[in-house]
């Protein structure tokens, strides 16, 4: 047998420093990436000037509209993509936990789709400035649903877990594209294809802060509360007899992720299986400790959704991949493979 | 710390549990509460340790009502082992005693050298030293059992309470087990299925029948054959052990099968 808990303690430094570092190479690549091309020493002279006002020396090495597309559109869109990634894969760190649950994921559960309803039917009434509020009151119902579902005639399982989420999600996601087709193209609606899909497009640096702040504010709360998520992970009954009053934190925490999500949701649409994929491989990792695992989940979540959106920028020529597609082709085979292989099981032994 | 139950009740979707029952464990003695399966014996534990709610009665800790007392700082006092410990995620043996410094500890507060020593030391109570940096899933049931019983020991309780904690354990590990238990010199309230386990440790005793105690009282006056009889509908001849205080009984296979 493994040493395992040297093994994940030893480990744990210089995996965070090493996804820190992958981090910061990754943004730095990836902003070199996208529909236009340009050079990375154009892209890296136009970085150093806006953020440290150092200009080069020689004459100006980038064009107007260079400066342009990185600095308003390409820049804020991969910082976008950082927090959001995180935020995506805290939630699913979290919500599992919550539930007790390894398959637990704002998407796989419906979260995702109760986030958009609200956020579609708060544009379709028209509040506009209304429709992060909105989402997040689709999300908690979404919530609400799916743990009534799941837990109603006794144990929450995995199966009865995954399917209140798929009856949740085909449910919501039919009245947000019911409403969105009612509302046509007109002004303000977005199409469906940016709800049920996810994009970053709309990134702009006078819309990503509220998101940004959200989800620093959300992980700062989430990596005080590793003690109690690790007794959370070990039972009800060994939670609230070790002193957790484990259904007001349970509240808390559900609450919490629903906002974070219905945040997420509203600035980027969709974005699924970030939740499951990133703690999934990180606790192969760093272990199930939550002290580790939070900030370790933080940085790939990161880590991953910048990828996710470079890709998204580049597969296609002169045109756009939803990044959900992209996510979801990484994350549903490893689902499966999770059902399969680690006997997390259908039903068998849970 | 000591616990008083006066009439408590417990219902479980309208039907009556436990029906007001009355007991005691006090001046640190080893309390049993026996009883045939399904005679309430963890329902009436459960609603002491605050999973169930109790219908009616109370539930004293040291003299005070238990709805005064809020779950951390009962949880400082009192120690659960319960047959409960299903896992669906891989911690690691350490990690798993470590929950149990959890009411000591504050929201920031890390865990100190001491808790690390606290950690060690009930492994090594429970004979488990070496295996600390093990996966918990990785172990086997009487292990996982072992391990439980250092998460409550590491909590430095008062009050020790136990749902049947020899299941999965072998002779030698049942009669460690509850020594350990009797070692810490608390209170101790413990289900047990062993009736000559019991009258070996404990000190007093709690016979259930439907949800009512049904006797009480030292080892060798509740173990007779006619209360034996009674509760379990078992025939059986009891002698005293040759080489313990304890009783041993030999009992005869039901007639009706």
């Amino acid at each position: 047998m493994t040493d395992k808990s040297k093994v994940y303690t030893g480990r744990f430094r210089l995996v965070l420093v090493s996804l820190l570092i992958i981090l910061v190479l990754s943004i730095l690549f990836t902003l070199c990436l996208g529909a236009m091309k340009i050079s990375p020493s154009s892209t890296y002279n136009i970085i150093l000037e806006k953020l440290f006002g150092i200009t080069p020396g020689t004459d100006s090495l980038f064009t107007d509209a260079e400066m342009n597309i990185i600095w308003k559109i390409r820049f804020p869109r991969v910082l976008l993509s950082v927090f959001i990634g995180a935020g995506l894969a805290l939630c699913g760190a979290i919500m599992q936990a919550t539930v007790q649950n390894p398959m637990a994921e704002p998407y796989i559960l419906g979260i995702s789709s109760g986030a958009s309803l609200g956020a579609t039917f708060s544009i379709f009434l028209g509040f506009g400035s209304g429709t992060a509020f909105g989402a997040f009151v689709g999300s908690i119902a979404a919530t609400l649903a799916v743990i009534s579902l799941a837990s109603y005639g006794g144990r929450m399982t995995s199966v009865k877990l995954v399917l209140s989420g798929m009856v949740v999600n085909a449910l919501f996601s039919a009245i947000s594209n019911f409403i969105i087709s009612l509302a046509g193209d007109s002004e303000g609606t977005m199409s469906i294809k940016f709800w049920t899909m996810g994009s970053l497009t709309r990134a702009k640096w006078d819309n990503i802060w509220f998101p940004i702040i959200i989800v620093i504010i959300c992980s700062v709360f989430f990596l005080t509360q590793y003690r109690i998520l690790n007794t959370m992970l070990a039972g009800d009954e060994a939670a609230i007899t070790l002193g957790i009053n484990l259904s007001f934190y349970r509240k808390i925490y559900m609450v919490v992720v629903s906002l974070l999500t219905g945040i997420l949701v509203s600035t980027c649409g969709i974005i699924g299986f970030v939740g499951l994929i990133i703690p999934h491989i990180v606790r192969s990792l760093v272990g199930a400790d939550h002290r580790r695992l939070i900030p370790t989940t933080i940085l790939a979540g990161s880590i991953f959704l910048v990828w996710a959106d470079a890709i998204a920028r580049i597969l296609i020529t002169n045109a756009e991949v939803p990044i959900g597609i992209i996510t979801a082709l990484a994350g549903a085979p490893l689902f499966v493979y999770i059902l399969i292989k680690t006997g997390y099981g259908f039903g068998t032994n849970n | 710390m000591d616990l008083t139950v006066k009439d408590l009740s417990v219902k479980y979707s309208e039907k009556e549990i436990v029906k007001k029952v009355s007991l005691e464990t006090s001046d640190n003695s080893f309390v049993a509460l026996l009883g045939p399966n399904g005679s309430g014996k963890s329902t009436l534990l459960r609603s002491i340790y605050r999973v169930l709610k109790p219908s009616g009665g109370i539930i004293l800790f040291d003299g005070k009502d238990s709805e005064d007392i809020s779950n951390r700082k009962l949880a400082k006092e009192m120690a659960v082992v319960s047959q409960m410990n299903n896992l669906n995620f891989d911690f690691t043996v350490k990690e798993i005693v470590m929950m149990g410094r959890t009411p000591h500890l504050n929201i920031l507060q890390s865990e100190s050298s001491k808790d690390y020593e606290i950690v060690n030391s009930a492994l090594e109570d429970v004979g488990m030293e070496d295996y600390g940096n093990r996966s918990y899933t990785s172990l086997s049931g009487g292990e996982k059992q072992r391990i439980m019983l250092a998460r409550a020991i590491a909590q430095e309780p008062k009050l020790l309470i136990l749902d049947e904690p020899t299941n999965h354990l072998d002779v030698r590990f049942q009669l460690q087990t509850l020594s350990i238990v009797k070692k810490l010199g608390i209170n101790v309230l413990a289900a047990l299925h062993d009736l000559t386990l019991a009258s070996q440790f404990c000190d007093y005793l709690y016979i259930l029948k439907d949800g009512e105690i049904d006797s009480q009282g030292k080892p060798d006056q509740v173990l007779t054959k006619e209360v034996i009889k009674r509760v379990y509908d078992i025939e059986c001849e009891i002698v005293q052990a040759p080489n313990s205080k304890g009783l041993l009984i030999s009992y005869y296979p039901p007639q009706t099968v």
